[in-house]
């Protein structure tokens, strides 16, 4: 009694296997079961069915399909309003763990976005530090400890080159699901650290990421070895703040971070610090800085060491000081920051912290 | 959508009917005409079992029809396509049935049988004592039987036995169908035989 429009003929009765299945377990009554007729569909229930079909197509309605009661009606929409509410709410909290796994190389990596800021704040001191105009004034001011300033520029590269390899990593599924892996297995610190870069991120701007989405493909890419040298040397720059001005200075525009890097450095700091609290001068760099002849860029760490750790006998450009005769200092503009504040009273500060 | 795309290809390359469904979700009408007509004898069949009447049937299969077409933007190639149009097919019923109850609570008559109470076991009883072990049952009678027998089970059992013997499907199959576990099933199927046995044993003694 097989059908014979069944295309897998092997499950005829014709040629009977020993029953298994259902058909062993019913055993004696099994093949009684055959008298049992089979029907034949009436001749237009293909075509009727069909038509209901294209009615539904055309957007009509068929008899068997009356108008809903208005009541009927508006509830059917609420109930399609609460639905796509709620299956808007399922798919956020569905993709969001996806979107954070894809944006995850810019999460771990925010502070050195951020701190690097903007291409294009990036390619200006790149073309600065082409130009030979030497190094920034506050450059100068950090070179009182070279070990500390090595130290920075390495954690950079270390932490530039990671940025490299989950920007290779790429997007694909594989590659997304070693990510989750990786975070799973992080001590809860470190997820926690994560979890706050990921709520940070969240909070900025649709073009803000998308800003930091363009410093993260131009570091990690390999052929932008200046732009990455620039970022090096901002960042040392940036460790070399006093503490409590840190994030006043990575807040600042680009236009405010080119300008403020111009000024002299020694002031601005002390500045700053007299409008703050005792509270929030807890844990700030205290220290003066050092004396004039400490701030030579003929000290004991050239600007090249910073700028390629790695290969710091490499040559840089030429400085404008290096063409005047005897000239071994740097150009006159620089001058050393004057005495500290608290050593001239009623002298207002020269410079004004960076604006928050 | 490589998965989707290869578990499709798998599935079409062993099923006819997978094969017509993936075009009507694609928007081929003429394949849904296809597997209308591939398909409509044998829903037929088992709609006439399960209710007992041929128009009724009809309607069921054509809902059936409906709903799968309904439903051709959710198919999936990841199940045989038999399995999802039995699910179909048993919901079908199902909701019949309900909405069956729901006329009777309202005093509507129903002209439907869907239970094995509407059947009756008086008729099948009569129907059996008269079958003396000796004597020779004609077709015609044998079918009546076989019928009131089948009739007597309960929707659950009925549907089980109906798939098993004209869809042959697995138990694994009926599961998925009547979304039950297989121990169910089997069980339901242990008992429709001992009712169907008990029912047809001049019969079979014969």
């Amino acid at each position: 009694m097989a059908d014979p429009k069944e295309p897998s003929g092997s499950r005829s009765d014709a040629a009977k296997p020993p029953p298994t299945g259902p058909a062993a377990d019913l055993a004696d009554v099994w093949d009684a079961l055959d008298a049992l007729p089979r029907a034949k569909a009436g001749v237009d229930l293909a075509a009727t069915t069909i038509q209901l079909v294209a009615a539904k197509l055309a957007g009509g309605t068929s008899a068997r399909d009356p108008e809903p009661p208005w009541l009927v009606a508006w509830a059917f929409r609420l109930v399609i309003v609460a639905a796509a509410l709620a299956a808007g709410w399922a798919v956020g909290r569905v993709t969001a763990p996806d979107q954070e796994l894809h944006n995850l190389p810019l999460i771990e990596h925010l502070d050195l976005l951020q701190e690097a800021g903007s291409v294009a704040f990036l390619e200006v001191l790149t073309e600065r530090m082409q130009a030979g105009d030497g190094q920034p004034q506050r450059w100068f001011r950090l070179m009182r400890d070279p070990q500390l300033l090595r130290s920075e520029a390495r954690d950079f590269d270390e932490a530039l080159e990671r940025l490299r390899a989950d920007v290779a990593a790429g997007d694909a599924p594989a590659s997304l699901t070693r990510r989750q892996a990786r975070v799973e297995q992080l001590p809860p610190a470190e997820r926690d650290a994560i979890e706050r870069s990921a709520e940070t991120f969240a909070g900025l701007s649709r073009r803000g990421r998308e800003d930091l989405e363009t410093v993260a493909q131009r570091l990690a890419d390999p052929t932008q070895g200046r732009l990455r040298d620039a970022a090096r040397l901002w960042h040392v720059i940036v460790a070399g703040t006093p503490p409590l001005f840190r994030q006043d200075v990575i807040d600042m525009t680009p236009e405010r971070r080119l300008e403020w890097l111009q000024r002299p450095a020694g002031s601005e700091w002390r500045s700053g610090l007299a409008g703050r609290g005792r509270e929030d001068l807890r844990g700030a760099d205290r220290r003066p800085p050092g004396p004039p002849e400490r701030l030579s860029p003929d000290g004991p760490l050239p600007a090249e060491g910073l700028l390629r750790p790695d290969d710091r006998r490499r040559p840089g450009p030429p400085r404008p000081w290096q063409d005047r005769p005897g000239g071994d200092r740097p150009p006159p503009r620089f001058t050393p920051g004057p005495p500290p504040a608290a050593d001239r009273p009623g002298v207002p500060a020269e410079t004004p912290a960076p604006p928050r | 959508m490589a998965t989707d795309s290869a578990a499709m290809s798998a599935a079409a390359a062993r099923d006819r009917s997978t094969e017509l469904m993936l075009r009507v979700r694609d928007g081929d009408v003429a394949a849904f005409a296809d597997l209308v007509e591939f398909w409509q004898d044998r829903l037929v069949t088992l709609f006439l079992h399960q209710v007992g009447d041929h128009a009724t049937a009809e309607d069921l299969a054509q809902e059936t029809f409906m709903r799968v077409y309904r439903a051709r933007n959710r198919y999936r190639p990841t199940a045989k396509f038999t399995t999802w149009v039995h699910t179909i097919a048993n919901n079908v019923c199902s909701d019949l049935k309900q909405r069956s109850y729901r006329r009777r609570e309202r005093g509507v008559p129903h002209s439907v049988s869907v239970s094995s109470s509407t059947i009756g076991l008086d008729q099948l009883a009569v129907a059996a004592s008269g079958l003396m072990p000796a004597r020779a049952a004609d077709r015609g009678e044998l079918q009546d039987l076989v019928r009131q027998a089948v009739a007597g089970l309960s929707e659950r059992q009925r549907m089980a036995v109906l798939l098993a013997k004209f869809e042959h499907c697995s138990y694994e199959e009926i599961a998925n169908a009547m979304g039950l576990s297989v121990p169910a099933v089997k069980s339901l199927l242990f008992r429709a035989r001992d009712q169907l046995r008990g029912a047809l044993t001049p019969y079979l003694e014969g």
